[in-house]
């Protein structure tokens, strides 16, 4: 047991150090979720079983986790070819185009949710072409997935740059000479390489997803059953003084979440086999 | 498979990375292309490869100009210094790799992918580390791993880009002696990339030796040693004292010069063709003194300053050097064995 935990560092003060990270997350992190916990003791099973698998519950875990793991999709995909762009071509600007992908991090979300509420709204640009060929998105799931989208698109760009980033062209080299199409060199050599850190992007894109609040709650319309996201539902029950059922709600989201995030890091250590860890 | 190689450019920027080189390669050679960094070396076999666009010149494959074509069109195994392994993939994964992705006409069936791939990793020693990754090996083993990767398309051509490079020194000679036994016997055409002389010499059937882009000496390992042609290939082929005498009306070279008698002369001598005496002697007739010397090694190795103040250095054998007693600021008087002199030497 010792051994798992004290492993000789060149770093000096490991008791303190470790005292310290422990201290720290558990201020920030442990503390106010065990609270959230703790208020769900309180209650009975009857009450938690009836606020959280409830209809209006029930329907709104599967827009929100529905919806990020859509968006989680969405943006692996283009954020992969953004970063593709970025490292690999000259293209004029690219301070700029740098610049401008951190921009849904700086934003309040409420100011993305207004502004694309609007540009997609019956009078917006888009919204306005959309409408007049029977096409609806604000207030629908594919406005929800919209501003989803937005938040979390930087974190697919990011994660994935570095690695792309980082490939030994002589890799690529090799896999020409011994006589690789392109498409071959990428399917089989580039692909597996940056796939760890896809993964990654996927993750974080889907948890940010997950917990956005301030952009989504403009696009949604949040009609019960149909728009309203998990998050929405809980400050909902808050308003209504339930704090009970906005508890119960809170935990079984957190829950399923880190169940989620846990088997994703799973894949992704037996997917980083090869870096000689297992 | 011949190559040949026709006034061969190459300028990346303003710098002359090539220039203007040709060279054949014999069929079933192997061939050490040795020089400084920044010689040139590494992108004339890139210029084989395909991997580099020559600006001026053509590659000839056995009478097949390939100047133009795709690197994956030339099947020549490329093995890089610093082994390029696809990390992701198992060690039998990358030596299959070249087969894999041949064409679906061309490929072989998965049992003979997996015959080839073992009889490949048995010819360097590898079979039992098959299902390890690139990570969990040892530099050696990457580097035979990278080697049977390359040879696993039979390649007609085997381009090795310092293959030893980035070993430690006792692995590297074993290594290379393991490759040239292994040329012997899959008699592969190969040339190879190295700054160590004393690499290319021992394993190499034929040395190119380069300098600032340029070809400065191509023979066999014996030839460019005993008669070098410029005295930068036998400044680079091993350690050199010149001395500035003087060589007579009869051919006579003074080492001790009377500035009026005879013409200039740069003498370049070996420090194993030095002889040092404790009397001055017709045949030893330079003083100079002792300033240090290493005993450890299979000579000794004795560093003296003339009375100019120019450093020489020597190496004689253990047993002379217990006759002679030699002791640090000791006068000594040298002899030169044999020596080397070349006309028309450009700033040198």
């Amino acid at each position: 047991m010792k051994k798992i935990f004290y492993q000789k560092s060149i770093l000096p003060g490991y008791g303190l150090s470790l005292g310290i990270t422990w201290l720290y997350l558990s201020l920030i992190v442990l503390l106010p979720l065990s609270t959230l916990y703790i208020k769900v003791f309180t209650g009975s099973l009857d009450e938690f079983i009836s606020a959280v698998f409830s209809l209006r519950a029930l329907k709104a875990y599967e827009v929100s986790f529905g919806l990020s793991f859509v968006s989680a999709c969405i943006n692996s995909l283009f954020g992969f070819l953004v970063a593709w762009v970025i490292v690999r071509y000259k293209i004029p600007f690219k301070g700029f185009w740098d610049a401008l992908i951190d921009l849904p991090f700086a934003l309040p979300t409420a100011v993305a949710g207004i502004t694309l509420t609007w540009l997609y709204g019956p009078q917006g640009w888009i919204g306005s072409f959309l409408e007049a060929h029977g096409f609806k998105v604000v207030f629908t799931p594919i406005g929800i997935a919209i501003a989803m989208i937005f938040v979390s698109f930087p974190f697919a760009v990011r994660t994935i740059e570095p690695v792309l980033k980082d490939l030994d062209p002589e890799v690529e080299e090799s896999a020409r000479c011994l006589g690789a199409s392109r498409w071959k060199i990428f399917q089989k050599v580039i692909f597996p390489t940056i796939l760890p850190s896809l993964l990654t992007g996927f993750t974080l894109s889907f948890a940010r997803s997950m917990g956005e609040y301030g952009s989504v709650i403009f696009i949604a319309g949040n009609q019960p059953l149909k728009t309203e996201i998990a998050p929405l539902l809980i400050v909902m029950r808050l308003e209504e003084y339930d704090y009970y059922g906005s508890a119960s709600i809170s935990v079984f989201l957190l829950t399923v979440s880190f169940v989620l995030l846990l088997c994703l890091n799973f894949i992704q250590f037996w997917n980083r086999r090869y870096l000689g860890t297992i | 498979m011949s190559i040949e190689l026709i006034d061969v450019s190459k300028k990346f920027g303003t710098f002359v990375a090539v220039d203007n080189v040709s060279f054949s390669i014999n069929r079933g050679e192997l061939l050490a292309l040795l020089g400084p960094s920044g010689s040139g070396k590494t992108t004339i076999l890139r210029i084989i490869a395909g991997l580099e666009k020559a600006d001026t010149g053509s590659v000839i494959l056995e009478g097949r100009d390939v100047s133009r074509e795709d690197p994956r069109d030339r099947g020549i195994g490329f093995v890089f210094q610093h082994y390029a392994l696809f990390r992701h993939m198992t060690v039998f994964e990358n030596v299959a790799f070249g087969l894999r992705v041949k064409p679906r006409k061309l490929r072989p069936s998965e049992p003979e992918i997996k015959k080839r791939v073992m009889d490949l990793l048995s010819l360097v020693q590898l079979d039992f580390l098959a299902h390890h990754y690139p990570m969990q090996l040892s530099g050696g083993q990457r580097q035979r791993v990278a080697l049977a990767r390359a040879l696993a398309i039979q390649p007609s051509i085997l381009l090795l880009d310092e293959p030893f490079g980035s070993l430690d020194a006792r692995v590297r000679k074993e290594l290379r002696r393991w490759l040239r036994k292994l040329h012997d016997e899959i008699h592969v055409t190969s040339v190879f990339v190295t700054h160590d002389q004393e690499e290319a010499l021992e394993v190499s059937d034929r040395v190119v030796i380069m300098n600032q882009g340029k070809i400065e000496q191509i023979g066999t390992p014996e030839e460019v040693y005993f008669s070098p042609q410029t005295p930068f290939v036998f400044q680079f082929l091993g350690d050199v004292n010149l001395f500035h005498a003087r060589e007579l009306s009869n051919g006579e070279i003074v080492f001790i010069p009377d500035e009026s008698k005879g013409v200039e002369k740069k003498i370049f001598v070996r420090p194993n063709q030095i002889s040092i005496s404790l009397t001055h002697s017709r045949n030893n007739p330079i003083p100079a003194t002792i300033q240090y010397i290493n005993t450890a090694g299979p000579m000794v190795k004795i560093e003296l300053m003339d009375k100019k103040g120019n450093p020489l250095l020597a190496f004689i054998s253990i047993d002379e050097y217990h006759e002679l007693h030699l002791k640090k600021n000791m006068e000594v008087f040298l002899g030169v064995k044999s020596h080397h002199t070349f006309e028309n030497i450009p700033n040198f």
